[in-house]
């Protein structure tokens, strides 16, 4: 009784992982990439260990250069 | 055909509009592609969101983490849904295509005619699943205890269970999520715009996108105000029939 109630939470949780794996992989890939360089973001297979840049959330916040100087 | 938008002096256009409309076939290939859009996404939508539901009802531990983190792709804006699947599927740079290609399947999801219906059908069960898991687990965790307990006495297994009382009892949970979601999948195109723009070969052009056209494409108003009201037509016809379904649940 006891080990089936193990493997029955076993599935459950597999499941559980399973259907979490369908729902934010494209989220995780899409906060990865934010943090990637472009030459790396179109890297195929994609490189899970990277140094992370945050250079497009700065551009975001404060504008990409001054137009002034122009 | 008179493409005009003369303001100052408009001319009642008479039923012209309408048979213009309805004469044309793309109307109707629209509308049946709105069809296999609509009931193949509900369809999917319905099973998995419902599975999931129990899914987490029935997890002993972090229910709450578990389905918080579900919910995400709710929260994921349309435009950028579509953005994101875009990339994910792209021949060249695309994870899910490489994915595609290393189980064998060596296809291009949007630029197939026979897949790209199958690859927005599956954007938009990505992202509003859990929408349906959401209504359905509230409704889960408003059963009451009882008739649970007299099946355990009775010797009930867990499907019996799910079967015979959980199904049933949110039965009009499941009308509501189905209702919000047909009438809101109906007029639908923001992942199609994104993505493959009613292609390829018009394979994904839903009846959304047809009116888009109709209006912004052809600047044709008038018949895209006809065609605006037939998908107005249809929302109201399958609100009363699922509203229909919810006044019998109380019977």
């Amino acid at each position: 009784m006891q080990a089936k109630r193990a493997m029955l939470h076993a599935v459950l949780y597999a499941l559980m992982a399973l259907s979490l794996l369908w729902a934010l992989v494209p989220i995780l890939h899409m906060v990865l990439s934010s943090m990637k360089t472009q030459v790396n973001m179109f890297e195929m297979p994609p490189r899970l260990r990277f140094t992370p840049t945050f250079d497009v959330y700065g551009e975001m916040f404060l504008g990409r250069g001054s137009f002034r100087s122009f | 055909m008179d493409y005009s938008l003369d303001m100052d002096r408009p001319r009642f256009a008479g039923l012209r509009n309408w048979t213009e409309t309805l004469t044309d076939a793309a109307f109707w290939q629209s509308w049946g592609r709105t069809l296999v859009y609509a009931g193949g996404g509900l369809i999917a939508q319905l099973a998995l969101g419902c599975a999931v539901a129990l899914l987490l009802y029935h997890i002993p531990r972090f229910r709450n983490l578990f389905s918080t983190l579900f919910m995400l792709p709710l929260f994921v804006a349309p435009i950028v849904t579509g953005l994101l699947w875009r990339f994910l599927l792209d021949p060249t740079c695309g994870l899910y295509h490489r994915v595609l290609h290393t189980l064998g399947l060596d296809i291009q999801p949007l630029g197939d005619p026979a897949w790209a219906m199958c690859a927005v059908i599956l954007m938009d069960v990505w992202e509003w699943t859990p929408l349906i898991t959401i209504i359905v687990l509230a409704g889960l965790q408003t059963v009451p205890e009882e008739p649970l307990e007299a099946a355990d006495v009775d010797g009930a297994n867990a499907w019996q269970k799910i079967r015979y009382i959980l199904l049933p009892m949110v039965r009009r949970m499941i009308a509501v999520a189905l209702l919000v979601r047909s009438m809101d999948i109906l007029r639908y195109v923001d992942t199609i715009v994104i993505t493959t723009e009613g292609g390829p070969a018009d394979a994904t052009k839903t009846i959304g996108y047809y009116l888009m056209q109709v209006a912004f494409r052809f600047q044709d108003i008038g018949a895209a105000a006809s065609v605006g009201l037939t998908m107005l037509l249809a929302s109201i016809l399958m609100g009363h029939f699922f509203v229909k379904v919810l006044k019998s649940g109380e019977a």
